[in-house]
């Protein structure tokens, strides 16, 4: 099927083992992707997905697991500090020009 | 030969026990309605009715009610330790959501070893594995706010974020010509979790027993095509090449392995 093509509800439910899987190939993929961003109700085509990734990861509990390491956790929590950073100081960068502004009003 | 014929025919060389035959073959009636709804299979589930006893038949009909309701959204049907689990993580999102940092952590927790054996089966590194799972933890932080509870599982979300993060950087580095072997050849390789309490690891043994047993049952073309898919992040294209099967079949494998899956594995829960 082509890209361009809209894929229907149907034609998804043909595929959706296959993308919930994320074994389709690279053309189907963005397919499907698009036909659950097209305007329509999806709510059914949404549930199968979400149905299918509940059941597949389920197989993980086939894997024994495995703790990451201590150094995992330790850079989650310096991403998470220099994201709020970065959005501190685009805030700051936001309410600059309007600061600047009233000043010149004054 | 008819699709549904060839879905009999594989059942028949590899019978699922007891009511759970019947079980798949109406699920594979309304699952794929377009193929399995020929004589065969009609014939096939009148007759399995037939000699069900009656109270079996009841018991089945309970079932599908059941199944009725879950389909419309009720959740009674889902068993305790899923619905305990469920009501925890929405709630423990629910505070993320609100940036609590303390929430995230006992979502790590509990989920990471989950991400981390599914990233490192993939990739096969554990570097390469631990960055996946600092990936999904940060999407996880980020999109917490839009995570519908409804719609599946935090243990999904966090399996399928970590799975397609993996699964995308297997595809960017091309390293997809490794070696193939089962799940459960790999253990060697991984690193256990930190000491789980005695209650957790009965907990979780007997998770992977029930997951295992339902595999064990799936013929072992459809159970090679899910190991492929799902552990080595093959796509159904690599997969066709690699068992030199037609692209069709592979697909067909695939859609005959998850219903059997799910029948299955609810089975085994009730």
């Amino acid at each position: 099927m082509s890209v361009r093509d809209q894929m229907s509800c149907e034609e998804f439910r043909d595929m959706v083992d296959g993308y919930a899987l994320a074994v389709l190939d690279p053309g189907e993929l963005l397919a499907c992707a698009q036909h659950l961003n097209q305007p329509g109700p999806h709510e059914r085509c949404l549930q199968t997905v979400n149905e299918i990734r509940d059941l597949t990861a389920e197989l993980v509990d086939l894997l024994p697991p495995m703790a990451p390491r201590p150094v995992v956790w330790d850079g989650i929590i310096a991403r998470m500090s220099a994201d709020a950073e970065r959005l501190r100081l685009e805030r700051v960068q936001h309410q600059r020009p309007e600061a600047t502004s009233h000043q010149g009003q004054a | 030969m008819p699709a549904s014929t060839l879905c009999l025919l594989e059942d028949r060389r590899h019978p699922v026990p007891g009511p759970l035959r019947r079980a798949f073959l109406q699920a594979v009636r309304q699952a794929l309605p377009g193929w399995a709804s020929g004589p065969n299979i009609e014939q096939c589930l009148k007759k399995e009715s037939d000699a069900l006893p009656a109270s079996d038949r009841a018991a089945s009909r309970r079932r599908r009610g059941a199944e009725v309701d879950r389909e419309r959204g009720a959740d009674s049907s889902l068993p305790s330790r899923y619905a305990r689990e469920r009501s925890r993580d929405r709630e423990l999102l629910t505070r993320v959501a609100h940036g609590d940092v303390a929430a995230l952590r006992e979502i790590y927790d509990q989920h990471a070893p989950r991400a981390m054996a599914i990233a490192f089966r993939i990739l096969r590194r554990v570097e390469e594995a631990e960055d996946i799972v600092q990936e999904t933890f940060l999407e996880i932080w980020r999109r917490a706010p839009q995570f519908d509870p409804e719609r599946g599982g935090a243990v999904a979300w966090v399996v399928t974020i970590a799975r397609s993060r993996a699964i995308d950087r297997l595809r960017a580095t091309a390293t997809v010509d490794r070696t193939i072997d089962t799940a459960a050849n790999a253990p060697d390789l991984l690193s256990p979790a930190d000491f789980p309490s005695p209650t957790v690891e009965v907990e979780r043994r007997r998770e992977q027993k029930r997951v295992a047993r339902a595999m064990a049952v799936l013929p072992p073309e459809q159970r090679k095509t899910i190991e492929l898919a799902y552990f080595e992040g093959l796509s159904q294209s690599e997969i066709a090449t690699r068992t030199s099967s037609p692209l069709g079949t592979v697909k067909m494998r695939v859609k005959l392995a998850l219903t059997k899956l799910s029948l299955l594995l609810k089975e085994e829960e009730t």
